[in-house]
């Protein structure tokens, strides 16, 4: 009578992680009916809080490990990949099929090369060059510090040991930006917007719009030698190699 | 016209990209119409600010779906932590929302997959990444699941006699041991487990007396 289906069926009721073994078709029958059953529990469908934390923090290192270099707020390119992966996307779903991570690209470093290596996704100035705009030293973990190279306004942000740069103007009618640091947000004189430091609008800042305010744009930085890039119109810097 | 509603108090630390919401909620589109096709499905166009928020937005969604697939909570917390722990080395958290969900919905589909295939060697579940699957995984978590599992228990437990149904209901619905199932029904241990056997042979659409030695 305690067959492997029993001692499994029992301790799936009893909340417990079944054993493995090898299961026929009426096993299969009986435990996806008894799954079925036991997905009323909605108490058990929830995370604990525990599992929620701990995860939490096990992503959270491993994030830290690995940099996902941002690409630059390329609208018009990110529009059109988006679109297209869209598209591949449905074609996938209809098939029961994802092949590859269509939406999303793995961080690729090394090589050597503090610059993006899929310039594709980014819009960049057709006369941009990377500009030294502070040493790592400078920008400490949790360390925020603005950047003006005329032609082109910011702030860097790093945490979690990633390195960030947005725009320093405003998405709603182009004023310039200044550092609430209290709150850890960007927030616009002219009307009270509101942005996080990766560049996030804030919908709790009082301000509101009809529909939405953009993000603030993305500028590629990079850190190579000691130093902190950005990548904007100019002549060459002197850091370019 | 079934709906993707997207909440802003999904998103505590506010969403990039964001299309704010009327009245708490961003009705994003529509999936099929009957009788004439599937239209595509328009995902939700908002923005995660970081993995964080992805994690934050996701975890319950992600665990509520393994739960309703392996029915226990120690399976459905490895294989949430696989979805993330395999997801998140590819995100790139300019994706939008759908897209966001739609990855993390294949890799769940994949994870699950080999789940099984390692535990019994079958696909004993599967995740069915279409409309409505996005559609019930978009929906809220404060929102769960109760309709469409009671639905689906209700329809199982529809044909069953009334001592199968109770001892179904009070092992696996209710989470009684044997021992409180049985003593629920004021019958034996080992009756109560002869009840489940033969109950879950028939509500799995098995002849329940195959093999029994004859109806009792």
């Amino acid at each position: 009578m305690t067959s492997a289906l029993d001692r499994y069926l029992t301790r799936l009721s009893d909340g417990k992680r079944p054993k493995p073994f090898a299961a026929s078709d009426e096993d299969v029958a009986q435990i996806s009916t008894a799954i079925e059953l036991a997905a009323f529990r909605a108490d058990h469908a929830r995370p604990t809080e525990a599992f929620v934390s701990c995860l939490r923090k096990r992503l959270a290192a491993e994030q830290s490990r690995v940099l996902i270099p941002q690409p630059a707020a390329a609208v018009s390119a990110r529009r059109r990949r988006f679109v297209r992966a869209g598209l591949i996307g449905a074609a996938a779903f209809s098939t029961g099929l994802v092949t590859e991570p269509l939406l999303f690209r793995r961080t690729r470093t090394g090589g050597g090369q503090g610059a993006p290596e899929e310039p594709e996704e980014e819009v960049r100035p057709v006369h941009g060059t990377w500009h030294k705009v502070a040493t790592s030293a400078q920008l400490a973990e949790g360390a925020v510090m603005d950047f003006d190279l005329g032609s082109m306004a910011g702030y860097l942000h790093r945490s979690s040991g990633r390195l960030r740069a947005v725009s320093a103007t405003c998405t709603h009618q182009a004023c310039r930006l200044g550092l609430d640091a209290a709150r850890s947000m960007l927030v616009c004189p002219c009307h009270g917007a509101a942005f996080t430091l990766a560049g996030a609008p804030q919908p709790a800042s009082g301000y509101r719009t009809p529909g939405s305010l953009p993000p603030l744009p993305r500028i590629p930085v990079r850190e190579r030698l000691g130093d902190i890039e950005v990548y904007a119109p100019g002549p060459h810097s002197p850091a370019e190699a | 016209m079934r709906r993707l509603r997207l909440r802003s108090e999904e998103f505590p630390d506010g969403p990039v990209d964001q299309v704010r919401p009327e009245e708490g909620g961003v009705p994003v589109q529509a999936a099929g119409k009957d009788g004439t096709g599937t239209q595509p499905v328009q995902l939700p166009t908002a923005v995660y600010p970081g993995w964080e928020a992805i994690y934050e937005d996701n975890v319950a969604r992600i665990h509520r779906l393994m739960y309703g697939k392996v029915g226990n909570r120690p399976d459905a917390e490895d294989l949430t932590s696989q979805v993330f722990v395999t997801a998140l080395k590819s995100l790139r958290t300019t994706a939008t929302v759908g897209e966001v969900r739609a990855y993390l919905l294949a890799t769940a589909r994949t994870v699950l997959a080999g789940h099984w295939q390692r535990t019994l060697g079958r696909q004993v579940t599967v995740i069915d990444v279409d409309a409505a699957d996005l559609d019930e995984y978009a929906q809220p978590p404060a929102a769960q699941p109760a309709s469409r599992a009671g639905e689906h228990a209700t329809h199982i437990l529809a044909g069953l006699s009334e001592r199968h149904r109770r001892i179904l209901v009070l092992r696996f619905m209710l989470g009684y041991s044997i021992r409180e199932a049985a003593a629920e029904m004021d019958i034996s241990v080992a009756n109560a487990k002869v009840l489940q056997h033969r109950a879950i042979r028939k509500a799995a659409g098995m002849d329940v007396y195959a093999g029994q030695g004859g109806p009792r």
